[in-house]
């Protein structure tokens, strides 16, 4: 046994080099294994493949639709056209309805989710109560603020950007790669500069963002502390008829609380009007791409990048939008996942 | 002048103030049996300190804020009303000791002295009434007779209790005690 013990460094080098694990792959795939935000990821993980799932039939729709036009296009028989139009419309049908449910799906297992989080929450804090009951004030505020707040602000503002953004990026790859087909890479060395300003400008926002993200937090707990001081003690002030002091108590709280939701909206209004415009000028260049042959376009293949960028700017627009969004929700998630700390 | 209103747990003295509180006639009612006169100024500066006590969470200097007390009156008070401070808090003779006391969070508080405190607000609040519900509740007997003290230093008190307090009395003060059985329906026709 001695004997084997001495040799096991040796035993483990051997393993190592054998099998090619270095110390830093280990320590990649433990920072990843408890990294709170993958872990999140991972339990939603049904919303997204239901979600994404969604995005691929959109894709494969689309390009059925394209086909019907290019048939419409080429096609001279008014029987075709009126057949053409009809199947195009069955497949629009058929389309809204099976994103639609498998959309509610992906939702409603999200909020199933955080009811069962939510219960979870409310065990911990019944069972850890009397070992923390020196400090009261703290854990109280807290716990309220995340089954009030950061519960909700979690998925809000991670869970479902996190499953739109996985889907619609699996749609605009697809969409991507069918308009490179058409226009080739010169379609996208034009549009690089707008991509780079949208980089930068969306890395602002973000950490903007951020920022309002863990103030808001702070801002809700001392809200509900205000708000239940003020309910308690509204008799007494009642009586007197003096509700000045009380009212200025709750103001105090109450008015950068609201700020920072406005900031919040305003900002992340800003980012999806700066990419609207940017979807405008990439749709503007493509557009002149077509007119001046510069990408030597055929006639269908206008159609059908006409029909792939009028689904494909949307979730672009809403993709760079959720991705800045998930900032806002950054800190909620992290508060939530120190459920066992309460 | 103190109308003290007594009976058992139970017998409804809180409700009966509530309901006077409630209907705007709590002055009417002091003014019929005391015969005190309020100049017909009913709905307002009536300070109250009702069972069981509101739930505040935050430190002394806020809470006393909200009732527009400024806390350095703590320096400076007179001899009842110090009395009845040093049974709630250490005894505040520096800015220092005051600063500590302020910061205390009212939860910290045990229950006798959170009685004691939210009386001490009561007392201190500009108001042409006070209404104090139970209080010697969860104090010790040594102090009720400084709390009784500090109370009288109020011009007008309604209080409520299990006893009479007619035995904390001197024979100069004029105060009235009511059994709240003895309390019928006329008295609230106004």
């Amino acid at each position: 046994m001695a004997i084997g013990r001495a040799y096991l460094p040796q035993i483990l080098y051997f393993i190592q080099r054998k099998f090619k694990i270095s110390l830093l792959m280990f320590k990649l795939f433990v920072y990843l294994k408890k990294n709170i935000f993958l872990n999140r990821i991972f339990s939603i993980k049904k919303s997204i493949i239901t979600y994404s799932l969604a995005s691929f039939f959109d894709i494969f729709i689309i390009l059925f639709i394209s086909d019907i036009f290019n048939k419409l296009t080429t096609g001279s028989s008014s029987t075709n056209i009126f057949y053409n139009v009809m199947v195009c419309m069955a497949f629009i049908a058929f389309r809204t309805i099976l994103v639609f449910l498998l959309r509610k799906y992906a939702f409603s297992r999200i909020f199933y989710k955080k009811i069962r989080d939510e219960k979870l929450l409310v065990d911990n804090f019944i069972k850890k109560r009397i070992n923390n009951i020196l400090n009261i004030e703290n854990d109280l505020n807290l716990f309220k603020e995340k089954l009030v707040n950061s519960s909700n602000l979690s998925v809000v503002n991670f869970d479902i950007p996190i499953v739109v953004v996985f889907s619609e990026l699996i749609f605009a790859i697809g969409g991507i790669i069918i308009l490179l087909k058409i226009f080739g890479l010169r379609l996208l060395l034009f549009n690089l500069p707008i991509f780079i300003l949208l980089l930068f400008f969306s890395k602002f926002v973000s950490k903007k963002l951020n920022i309002l993200g863990k103030n808001f937090l702070n801002y809700t707990e001392k809200r509900i502390n205000s708000i239940d001081n003020v309910s308690e003690i509204a008799l007494e002030l009642s009586a007197l008829n003096r509700t000045e002091n009380l009212l200025g108590y709750f103001q105090k709280v109450n008015e950068p609380f609201n700020k920072i939701l406005n900031e919040q909206i305003i900002t992340s209004n800003m980012m999806q009007i700066f990419t609207e415009s940017s979807s405008f000028i990439i749709i503007l260049i493509s557009l002149i791409c077509l007119v001046t042959n510069i990408t030597e376009t055929s006639l269908a293949n206008t159609a059908t990048s006409l029909a792939v960028l009028s689904r494909l700017v949307p979730s672009f627009t809403r993709s760079v939008s959720f991705i800045t969004q998930l900032q806002f929700g950054l800190p909620s998630v992290k508060r939530l996942s120190q459920m066992n700390k309460i | 002048m103190i109308l003290n209103i007594f009976g058992p747990s139970g017998s409804g003295k809180t409700t009966l103030i509530k309901d006077l509180l409630k209907s705007n006639n709590i002055k009417y009612f002091f003014e019929k049996i005391t015969k005190k006169d309020f100049n017909g100024q009913f709905n307002e500066n009536i300070s109250i300190s009702l069972m069981p006590l509101p739930l505040f969470r935050g430190d002394v200097k806020e809470f006393f804020y909200i009732f527009n007390i400024k806390v350095d009156i703590l320096l400076n008070l007179n001899y009842e009303l110090r009395n009845l401070s040093d049974s709630i808090f250490e005894k505040i003779d520096t800015q220092k000791k005051l600063e500590i006391v302020s910061s205390r969070n009212i939860e910290t508080f045990s229950a006798g002295e959170m009685r004691r405190l939210f009386l001490l607000k009561s007392l201190l609040v500009k108001s042409d009434l006070v209404i104090i519900d139970e209080p010697f509740s969860n104090s010790d007997k040594k102090i009720w007779n400084k709390i009784y003290s500090a109370i009288k230093t109020k011009s007008n008190a309604i209080v409520l209790s299990h006893q009479s307090l007619e035995k904390f009395s001197d024979e100069n003060e004029k105060n009235f005690y009511v059994n709240v059985s003895q309390i019928s329906d006329e008295i609230f026709i106004k």
